[in-house]
């Protein structure tokens, strides 16, 4: 318990914390709020109109895409500890590493969680909005909000933690941002061209199934209809986020704090 | 029955083909002030790493009250450490940083005013440790150190960065902390510092003991830095 009142206060005395809220806030409205004018334009590639329900459900998934921001603040909780030198305070404070690591998972997953949550809402407002303008817009099918929340909620919480394993594997809060980024912004959009077969196994083709889109693009030869189904991606991504706490804990427990 | 709070017992350090400690055998007792000298690189600072739990040993054992760092109960309390002038985050205020450490060590948080009081650092509680001195960086990292009011005191170069004054006040502290029958370890290259600071004497060169002893057994008539050249020199040259 001493060790989560710690995790907390590291997190809500951080000035940093509030930015990348905001900015998380801000991706994810714009994502949603852009994404109709952008729909509307390409309809002409093989995406369908705002007239069809499964586009306006793409439009609310887009709320919880900014995910990013959730990884990024596992990372800065861990990597940071040894770009301050905090890490010899931490372990000074409380020796058993498994427990520090559990610890600063556990808020990083409720953290991600809350941002999701804060932005995919806030995200779906603006949708609404934004899809105000289009008199031709279908409303979105029954489950798509609670399907973007609940998409929100794990993505949140999972990446959270994929970062905290990051930052404590690379242990430089840039490299970790960097890699992070590249990851999730170039090669999984690289291999989903590559082989598109199998983008339902990449982390973010696991939160699109939780999102359960149905959406296609001939053009493009892009499909979400054979990505896995919601319960089955957000099991994929728990154990994304598993095996990387996983790793990460077995070199924490060994390696040497500078 | 040794009395020795810390005990060094053939410590080894390996970081690959690098040996930075070998074989050191040493132990501290209660009631002093044990100066830890050696020249940069010596293994001073990887030698107090292994006893804060921060390294492991290769081999051989650094403990404090006979058992590791890592199994001693509410730490905090046991032992304080000064080990760099880092280790705080600079976007928070001095009483920020030290409320996290009292939350992870179950310490009650008005004790973060009360050792900050004791650092004469209470006038700039809430200021942020970014535009913080060396100097007020190292009494605040002692005041850390003394959050738990702790028996033992580890401290790595504890007067960089202080100036005249603060050197004084921190010999006067030190020397009040060690009557109250207290441990300290305290690791310098500032021999003329030491000379008028320290009980006992640990010197260690390139990973090795060079000598132990009271400080008036090693100086003799003459100065602690005479007998630190004259010892690391001849360490060298063998």
């Amino acid at each position: 318990m001493n060790l989560l009142k710690s995790e907390f206060r590291k997190l809500v005395y951080a000035r940093s914390t509030y930015g990348l809220l905001l900015a998380s806030i801000a991706l994810a409205s714009l994502s949603a709020g852009v994404s109709p004018y952008v729909l509307n334009r390409v309809k002409s590639m093989g995406f369908g109109g705002l007239s069809q329900p499964a586009i306006i459900d793409t439009v609310y998934g887009k709320a919880a895409s900014a995910y990013l921001f959730a990884i990024i603040l596992g990372v800065i909780m861990m990597a940071g500890e040894f770009r301050q030198g905090t890490a010899v305070a931490t372990y000074l404070a409380a020796p058993k590493r498994s427990q520090v690591f559990l610890a600063k998972v556990a808020i990083a997953a409720i953290a991600g969680a809350v941002f999701q949550l804060v932005s995919a809402t806030l995200g779906m407002i603006t949708a609404r909005i934004a899809l105000s303008f289009y008199p031709e817009a279908a409303a979105p099918n029954d489950t798509a909000v609670l399907d973007t929340l609940l998409a929100a909620l794990i993505s949140g919480a999972v990446l959270a933690v994929v970062g905290v394993a990051v930052g404590a594997l690379l242990r430089s809060q840039i490299i970790g941002i960097v890699a992070v980024m590249i990851w999730l912004n170039l090669i999984e959009p690289i291999m989903l061209l590559v082989f598109p077969d199998g983008g339902k196994w990449w982390a973010t083709g696991a939160i699109s199934g939780m999102l359960n889109l149905h959406v296609s693009s001939s053009r493009f030869n892009q499909t979400t209809e054979n990505y896995l189904e919601p319960w089955q991606a957000s099991l994929l991504l728990l154990g994304y986020g598993a095996a990387f706490a996983a790793i990460a804990l077995f070199t924490t427990m060994r390696r040497d704090v500078d | 029955m040794s009395t020795s709070t810390i005990s060094f017992n053939l410590l080894t350090k390996r970081y690959g083909k690098q040996l930075a400690i070998n074989q050191l055998t040493a132990e501290i007792v209660p009631g002093a002030i044990t100066g830890f000298l050696g020249p940069n690189g010596a293994g001073k600072s990887t030698a107090l790493r292994c006893l804060l739990g921060l390294a492991t040993p290769t081999s051989g054992t650094a403990l404090i009250k006979g058992v590791p760092y890592s199994e001693l109960h509410h730490p905090l309390h046991q032992v304080g450490a000064v080990l760099d002038s880092r280790g705080f985050q600079t976007g928070l205020t001095a009483r920020q940083n030290l409320r996290i450490i009292t939350a992870a060590a179950g310490i009650k948080d008005s004790r973060a005013d009360e050792v900050l009081e004791l650092v004469e650092l209470s006038q700039v509680a809430d200021k942020r440790t970014k535009g913080f001195s060396l100097g007020m960086k190292q009494r605040l990292s002692l005041a850390a150190a003394l959050l738990g009011d702790p028996q033992i005191l580890v401290l790595d170069e504890p007067a960089n960065g202080l100036d005249p004054i603060g050197i004084a006040w921190l010999r006067g502290f030190l020397r009040k902390f060690a009557d109250e029958g207290r441990t300290i370890l305290v690791s310098s290259h500032q021999l003329a510092e030491m000379q008028h600071t320290v009980d006992d004497v640990i010197i260690i060169n390139h990973g090795e003991m060079v000598v132990s002893g009271s400080i008036k057994e090693i100086v003799g008539d003459g100065s602690l830095e005479d007998a630190f050249l004259k010892l690391t020199l001849k360490g060298g040259m063998q």
